[in-house]
């Protein structure tokens, strides 16, 4: 066998500007042969994407390699000249490092980014056959810039890019989190599909153990820098020995696992949604004549992919987007098509909202106290009372959210709601910028926060498994329109819409255990 | 399309409406062109004959639509105070101005842009420091300051340059063109660290990003990853600090003709304005006002062109 890649007691360190140290990678040793295929799994901070990295003798700003040898294809990636490193790019090693579709050049068009790489003399047939094996077919694409394509052509695209210089290995960072799942999937058959054709190396890093259970045959558990778990994947998958590997397999949102019991009987309604549509750019539906009822008591998990307008429905009903057509009521026959500076304060409290990204919906400078008391006019008890229902102590008051994981700043958001009293929670995508172990939490936190407070909630996912553990009812939208609406366990168990049952196949057979 | 029609439209509105109001204001301002030419010795019959010699009496709306409608069939007006057509004085003046603007425009913008480039993408070259401390010492000093240092050391202690212009205001561009050299260096010293540092900002920000860090890994050469994927990228900003130092170029630079003596618009704009000839303020007003207004329509087309998500969506 030959090897690729080899990591003897690799150290990386990361240096802020106190000259304080946090180790990164500590002593990693591994071994990657020709033709294998490895996945990589941890959370946020567990040092993987840095390791995938350095493969490639790549660090990020602020981080410094201390000891140990990288040997990439029999070079010594850390010590070689740069000029012999640039040369192996594309050529022995290709790494496509996650990027939220920014690792494109928007003022490049898809040609230009080929030329570029393999010198403009080569004519367009070699690039249709390298996007034609990365799944894309037609010239059209050859034009385009990459704001005129989807996220999962760009990926397409960033792989044959990779490719067509045939590396021998190829160093994928999160290559899906930023696809829809059925886009995701489809973007693994075809890595799957080029690894076989080219028998490339191949290193797959995800927070993801379903992604990584499809991409490889050996698997890598990293936590806090260090392998904890090395071993085939179907084996690691079904037998985890290391104790991390099985909170981490334990945190994955189930289909048929239950946060809660769902409530089934008829409760009067706090928001009643009629034949809603909304209307963006002149002529696209965002959304298509949605109708809703929320009950008092009820969650009601919305699910769909980008573009579906889930979104949007959530924007609707807080009143920061507004119809078209139709009409949106609150239980007590308050027109919610109001504008937001004409409600009234008591209209305005009732419904509250939590965003995706806490880093953006948390002021930075700004402590946790003067974040949740600045708009709220609440005083320090109210806080604590707010901060204690999301299982926060007293100390995070001070913090900044620099000084807070994403976890606990997301946990600050939703304290934030709840100094309102709302009746209705709207949560849009709230655990999806979090690890696997840290969502389970925050999950498990909304479920009682839901049974003690007994408030209404509409949470939006991309995720059928995590929403279907929380809800009452689910809402299936597609292209704005709600293609299926029911009870959560005639929803899983029975779904009607093709869309629908495709979501349940792919959440259903997401790990092979 | 439609965006830049909207937009070219907008821009011909504004100038009309400024054109108004810039003559009312001038209107407004005390003395006209009678009591320029008569100055000290002026008495209230003689002004009264002159203002009704030259219809100054009609109200302000005729002597505007009077104005306009000449100044659209090609006619300025008339200097009372300077006895000829406004056309003759200021255009000769106009040209030579562009004619600075456009030499100190050449020495500056270019150079800045590759000096900006490189100094972002190596910012611990030591040349690189040196030009970089240069030109923000450049900018913070007076020109007048600059003009005297460069006028030391070109006119004084190596004589190859004029230290004053001695050819008159309508001398032709090859007479005019050894007395453009000193007024120029000044102007482009002033502008060269704007363009310069807003040039190696973006590329200091922009070489950190994704879509750089990718095309490296793709195995893209340096040097094609500098000029095709950092430079575009970083530009925007450029062409707009470069619109607002083109359009000062061509209507701020009384201070380095005065110190010169270059027989340029700024020069003329002082003397009318000191002579209270508002015959000649209004065009030289206008001319500044249609400046600015081309330059940020140029500029908004440029940055349209280097970033294709805002060329669709015009």
């Amino acid at each position: 066998m030959n090897t690729i890649l080899q990591f003897d007691q690799v150290c990386v360190e990361a240096r802020d500007r106190h000259r304080d140290m946090t180790p990164i990678l500590q002593s990693v040793n591994l071994r990657v042969e020709m033709g294998e295929k490895l996945g990589i799994v941890g959370g946020s901070g567990s040092g993987k994407s840095t390791l995938l990295r350095i493969a490639a003798g790549v660090l990020s700003p602020g981080l410094h390699h201390t000891s140990g040898k990288v040997s990439t294809a029999g070079v010594n990636m850390l010590a070689v000249d740069p000029k012999v490193r640039q040369q192996m790019y594309g050529s022995t090693v290709a790494l496509v490092a996650q990027s939220l579709g920014e690792a494109l050049t928007s003022h490049l068009t898809i040609r230009a980014h080929f030329h570029d790489t393999l010198g403009h003399d080569v004519n367009d047939e070699t690039i249709l056959s390298s996007l034609g094996d990365a799944g894309l077919d037609g010239v059209k694409y050859l034009q385009r810039f990459p704001h005129q394509i989807s996220g999962g052509e760009r990926q397409r695209i960033l792989l044959a890019l990779a490719l067509v210089r045939s590396p021998s290995l190829l160093l994928l960072d999160e290559p899906t989190s930023a696809l829809d799942v059925g886009t995701a999937a489809d973007v693994l058959a075809t890595i799957i599909k080029l690894q076989e054709l080219r028998g490339f190396a191949l290193i797959c890093v995800s927070h993801d153990l379903g992604v990584v259970g499809r991409v490889s045959d050996q698997v890598v558990v990293m936590n806090r820098g260090q392998i904890v778990e090395h071993g085939l994947t179907e084996r690691v998958l079904a037998t985890p020995s290391d104790s991390y590997t099985q909170s981490l397999l334990a945190s994955i949102p189930r289909l048929h696992v239950r946060m809660r019991t769902p409530q089934l009987s008829v409760q009067p309604p706090v928001v009643i949604v009629h034949e809603l549509t909304v209307i963006r750019n002149g002529s696209t539906r965002a959304l298509d004549s949605v109708s809703l009822k929320v009950g008092k008591g009820e969650v009601v998990g919305v699910i769909g992919e980008s573009g579906s307008g889930k979104s949007t429905l959530l924007s609707v009903i807080s009143g920061l987007v507004s119809s078209s057509s139709g009409s949106i009521h609150n239980g007590n026959g308050f027109d919610l098509s109001t504008p937001l500076r004409n409600r009234p304060r008591a209209v305005l409290s009732e419904i509250q909202m939590v965003f995706q990204n806490p880093d953006d919906s948390l002021n930075p400078v700004r402590t946790v106290e003067q974040s949740m008391s600045r708009y709220t006019n609440a005083n320090r008890d109210e806080v604590l009372v707010a901060l204690d229902a999301v299982e926060l102590s007293a100390q995070f008051l001070t913090r900044r959210p620099s000084e807070m994981s994403g976890g606990e700043k997301q946990r600050v958001a939703v304290a934030r709601a709840l100094l309102m009293h709302p009746q209705l929670l709207l949560l849009d995508e709230v655990t999806s910028a979090l690890d696997v172990t840290v969502q389970a939490s925050v999950v498990k936190m909304l479920a009682s926060l839901q049974a003690a407070r007994g408030m209404s909630m509409v949470m939006v996912s991309h995720d059928i498994a995590l929403i279907a553990s929380l809800a009452d009812k689910l809402i299936v939208l597609r292209n704005g329109k709600v293609v299926e609406q029911g009870s959560v366990d005639a929803v899983i168990n029975s779904p009607i819409d093709p869309y629908t049952q495709h979501l349940v196949n792919l959440a259903a057979t997401a790990i092979r255990k | 399309m439609k965006n830049l029609t909207r937009r070219a439209l907008f821009t011909f509105g504004a100038f009309a409406s400024l054109a108004v109001l810039s003559f009312l204001g001038i209107d407004a301002l005390p003395g006209d062109g009678c009591t320029a030419l008569h100055g000290r010795f002026a008495t209230p019959a003689k002004i009264a004959e002159c203002r009704e010699e030259h219809r100054l009496n009609d109200s302000v709306v005729v002597r505007l639509g009077n104005w306009a409608n000449d100044a659209v069939h090609g006619d300025l007006g008339y200097s009372i105070k300077r006895d000829d057509q406004v056309a003759q004085i200021v255009l000769p003046r106009i040209r030579n101005t562009a004619m600075l603007a456009v030499v100190a425009g050449l020495m500056a913008f270019p150079s800045a842009i590759v000096a900006g480039l490189l100094i972002g993408r190596y910012p611990q070259s030591r040349v690189g420091r040196i030009i970089n401390t240069l030109g923000l010492v450049a900018m913070t000093l007076p020109e007048f300051v600059i003009a005297t240092i460069l006028w030391l050391v070109f006119s004084i202690w190596i004589p190859i340059f004029p230290g004053v212009t001695v050819v008159p205001s309508n001398a032709t561009i090859l007479e005019l063109l050894p007395h453009i050299w000193m007024p120029a260096l000044t102007l482009a010293a002033v502008v060269f660290a704007h363009s310069m540092r807003t040039m190696k900002a973006g590329v200091t920000t922009v070489k950190l990003m994704p879509f750089v860090e990718s095309a490296r890994l793709r195995g893209t050469g340096e040097r094609v990853t500098l000029l095709r994927h950092i430079l575009p990228a970083a530009l925007p900003p450029v062409v707009n600090t470069i619109a607002v130092d083109a359009a000062w170029l061509l209507t701020g630079t009384f201070v380095t003709e005065a110190v010169f003596n270059y027989r340029g618009l700024g020069r003329l704009a002082i003397d009318a304005i000191s002579d209270r000839d508002t015959a000649v303020i209004l065009p030289i007003v206008l001319f500044g006002l249609g400046v600015y207004l081309t330059m940020s329509l140029i500029a908004d087309m440029l940055v349209r062109l280097l970033d294709p998500r805002l060329r669709q969506r015009s």
